[in-house]
């Protein structure tokens, strides 16, 4: 399986009518499951512009988005539901991604049944047992129940990431799914993320400002700003060979942990 | 799918520090009722209220026959007669049950109208946006300015008054102010993680609308139903008041019409329909407030 | 005496109509004058409150209750009158907020707000544009062209420059302290280096106390000398901050750290504080009780 943006380009007619805002020019992008590639950017940049392009959330102006070679414009009623499938969304904001208002068995099982995963009241719940175990949320029936209030920052990205597995994706596009999280349950969600890709092949395309992070568990990593790409390598390469002098300056503003003198 | 019109909003997920909230919008669904459910103002004008739909509802089979006018005219209230007979010498008591069953029946019904109407339009409005938001608020807009006594005085001179006829009307004109709420809140909710992130899963926008973006926008929506009650009984009580109602069968509102001439000698026929208007639109009002702080709390402002 | 002296601080809050949690338990903490001082902690630790305590910013709610000792030389201000606070805030105590948004007026221009922390350029009557008071204020958080600033509605300005606005306004009144809360949080990873430096710098030069609230040990370990590592509303570790950084004595910051660590180095493994070893931590510091 291969996700492809080609020239993708996504112009906004701005607010006050005055002029238009280039959110993306001309990005260009692959992805492949059990691969892990970053997008890393500042706001403003468009990384999240592009998330949402990937996901079919956002028309292109221009340029294509395509899954296995069939641009995503020009997918049929079964090749959409296919893409759907197959490339699951991560989002950012834990406390307001989940309906208040819902349960967490039933903010996973309403996935299942609306992509007719499973039928019967058993089934459905046995796939949301599976999806809570995937991420550590065990046993489940303490946690069907809850609401989204209940659960910890922590446990609330776990349930969006077993919203997103429940069907079974190639691809999840997490777009900056740990920013918000504290430095231990940072570690603890990533390495659930990092057991995903050896378990279930799960390939991520991992949006984040979060520079230091992406060193840890990215393989490649594309460098956004103002809209575009303005470089991009394996992980090594960006960190210890940077080229472009904003993906310098950016690392060059990683605070480190050691106390100057 | 709404287009978008703007760069979707990439805001940092504050870290504050959990300052904890009691109940209040998308906190804990239970807490709120049982916040609501606790409160003094609940249970006094909840229990006020409910006695009063009881008996609307269930006094006429015992009260007798608010029709016939064999009884002695206009006495006073009595062991034989509690609220008195009225002009014609009917049962003032039965007549009383009845015009409650009218009056609230007019409220209930304008209050289910509205609420119809401004889910669906308000709805689609503030979900979708765009162009189809521009049409319906105009539509809004226009249903707002109809003058509502102006068109109740002209059905009534064509068609004749009746009771159903004050429901739609009324229902006509006070839908829009609680589709402006349902679309404030349908607007603000479209923009939140939640429904984005059920689109990415892949589901159908009516389906988002029904399923996640209505739930969430009731709160706000039902305390301005609940006002809306209130506000219908009021309203179709001024124009019973002022002679558009149904002579058949006459509400509070008409009873203290009919109750004009008299209000010196006969001081029964005027004080009861007005007491029950009184009592029924404070004890609604009340519990809408009494929501509204369900739904609200402040944890108290900062110093 | 010092400068600040909080004693057994302790700040129970109400979390639903019968209940309530003890968000800060038992806290002691002293300030001199100069002091550049961090607290440490994850969310739920307690270190905002703690912060919110010291600045007598907590909510009205008359469920909340404080006790203990906060003590400004030698004013007690625990049970102190509004007026008493407000009278610390508008002289000693400057806070700055994590979300400029919500502390800052939308409809005041920019400059204007500056003015009305400065009690002696209110007076004047002057415009803020052109109150050499305000524009000095602005200048020195680096924020260029101030006159231009200053005209500037909060929203016309970006994230980094309205933060340093909440600077300049801590900061106009000349305070004797100023308490930070996660103030570059909520920026980029370039504007949060800019935005740090511009608070080191106007800190260092005014001589200013400060109190640094953050998750992050990074941004700790480069802007202040000491700290106090808090867990479950207690503080269960302080020290210098070379020291508590590198050789770290209790379970928690242990952990902590260890944690922190696995993100960033190159040769460890991502580690996450096991739910066992959590709850050890747990009855360790709150002997069970919460």
């Amino acid at each position: 399986m291969l996700l492809e943006v080609r020239n993708a380009s996504k112009t906004f007619r701005a607010r006050r009518g005055a002029g238009q805002v280039h959110a993306v020019k001309s990005a260009n992008l692959t992805a492949r499951p059990g691969e892990f590639v970053a997008i890393v950017g500042e706001s403003g940049s468009g990384k999240s512009t592009l998330a949402r392009i990937l996901l079919g959330l956002i028309p292109l102006s221009s340029g294509t988005v395509e899954l296995d070679g069939v641009p995503l414009s020009r997918m049929t009623r079964a090749q959409r539901t296919h893409y759907r499938l197959n490339v699951q969304a991560v989002l950012q904001d834990p406390s307001g991604s989940l309906n208040p208002r819902k349960t967490v068995g039933r903010s996973i099982g309403e996935i299942v049944r609306l992509h007719r995963i499973a039928a019967t009241r058993e089934d459905v719940a046995a796939k949301v047992a599976e999806a809570l175990a995937h991420v550590g949320l065990t046993p489940a029936e303490h946690f069907l129940h809850r609401y989204p209030h209940e659960l910890s920052g922590g446990q609330r990205q776990r349930v969006l990431i077993a919203r997103a597995i429940v069907l079974n994706p190639q691809i999840i596009i997490a777009d900056e799914a740990v920013s918000a999280l504290d430095a231990s349950v940072k570690a603890g969600v990533l390495n659930l993320m990092n057991s995903l890709t050896q378990r279930l092949g799960i390939g991520y395309v991992f949006i984040t400002h979060d520079l230091p992070v992406v060193k840890k568990v990215a393989q490649y990593v594309y460098v956004m700003k103002s809209g575009e790409i303005v470089e991009e390598g394996p992980t090594k390469q960006i960190f210890e060979d940077a080229r472009h002098p904003y993906t310098q300056s950016l690392l060059a503003s990683a605070l480190s942990l050691d106390v100057p003198a | 799918m709404t287009a978008q019109q703007s760069p979707p909003r990439r805001t940092a997920a504050p870290r504050t520090e959990w300052i904890p909230a009691v109940g209040g919008r998308g906190g804990n669904p239970d807490a709120v009722w049982r916040v609501f459910l606790r409160k003094p103002a609940t249970r006094l004008f909840g229990g006020i209220f409910a006695v009063m739909v009881l008996v609307s509802l269930v006094g006429p089979v015992f009260a007798g026959d608010p029709v016939t006018t064999k009884h002695p005219v206009l006495t006073p209230p009595s062991a034989a007669y509690p609220l008195g007979t009225d002009n014609l010498g009917r049962d003032f008591l039965a007549r009383l049950l009845d015009g409650g069953q009218i009056s609230l029946l007019v409220g209930f019904s304008v209050a289910a109208m509205c609420l119809t109407f401004a889910l669906i339009v308000g709805g689609l409005a503030g979900f979708y946006g765009g162009v189809l938001d521009t049409i319906l608020v105009k539509v809004m807009e226009f249903f707002q300015v109809i003058p509502g006594l102006v068109l109740a005085l002209v059905a009534a001179t064509l068609i004749g008054s009746n009771v159903t006829m004050i429901v739609i009307i009324l229902g006509v004109t006070m839908w829009p102010g609680v589709a402006r709420i349902v679309r404030a809140e349908a607007m603000r909710i479209s923009q939140l993680g939640y429904v984005e992130s059920q689109r990415a899963a892949g589901f159908p926008g009516l389906r988002i609308l029904w399923s996640d973006v209505l739930p969430n926008a009731l709160p706000p929506v039902l305390v301005a139903t609940t006002m809306t009650v209130a506000r219908a009984i009021l309203a179709e009580s001024g124009l019973s008041f002022l002679g558009i109602g149904d002579a058949n069968r006459p509400s509070w509102g008409a009873l203290l019409n009919q109750a004009q001439p008299y209000i010196a000698s006969a001081w029964w026929m005027a004080l009861f329909p007005g007491l029950c208007i009184f009592l029924v639109v404070l004890a609604i009002n009340m519990l809408g407030d009494s929501l509204n702080d369900a739904l609200n709390p402040s944890i108290g402002k900062v110093k | 005496m010092a400068f600040l002296q909080v004693e057994n601080l302790s700040v129970h809050l109400p979390t639903g109509p019968r209940r309530e949690i003890e968000a800060v338990h038992s806290v002691s903490l002293d300030i001199e004058r100069g002091d550049r001082v961090g607290i440490v902690g994850e969310s739920g630790s307690g270190k905002s409150i703690t912060g919110r305590a010291i600045a007598g910013l907590l909510p009205t709610n008359p469920r909340v209750r404080v006790n203990g000792s906060i003590r400004f030389g030698d004013r007690e201000m625990v049970g102190a009158p509004a007026r008493a606070w407000d009278e610390i805030r508008s002289q000693t105590v400057g806070m700055i907020f994590q979300d400029p948004s919500t502390f800052l007026n939308p409809v005041m221009k920019v400059g204007q707000q500056v003015r009305e922390a400065i009690p002696a350029a209110r007076r004047s009557g002057r415009d803020a544009a052109s109150d050499p008071r305000v524009l000095e204020v602005l200048a020195l958080v680096g924020l260029p062209d101030a006159a231009q600033v200053a005209q500037r509605f909060p929203h016309e300005l970006s994230g980094g420059m309205r933060q340093r606005v909440l600077i300049a306004i801590a900061i106009a009144k000349t305070p004797d302290l100023i308490i930070a809360d996660e103030p570059t949080t909520a920026l980029d990873a370039t504007v949060q280096a800019k935005v740090l430096a511009t608070l080191d710098d106007t800190v260092r030069q005014l001589g200013t106390a400060l109190i640094l609230i953050s998750h992050d040990l990074a941004v700790v370990a480069n802007m202040t000398d000491r700290v106090y590592v808090m867990y479950a509303g207690r503080v269960v570790e302080t020290g210098t901050t070379r020291q508590v950084l590198t050789d770290p004595r209790h379970p928690y910051t242990q952990a902590l750290l260890r944690s922190v660590r696995s993100l960033t180095d190159e040769d460890t493994e991502l580690w996450s504080i096991p739910p066992d070893l959590r709850r050890e931590i747990d009855e360790l510091v709150t002997g069970g009780v919460r």
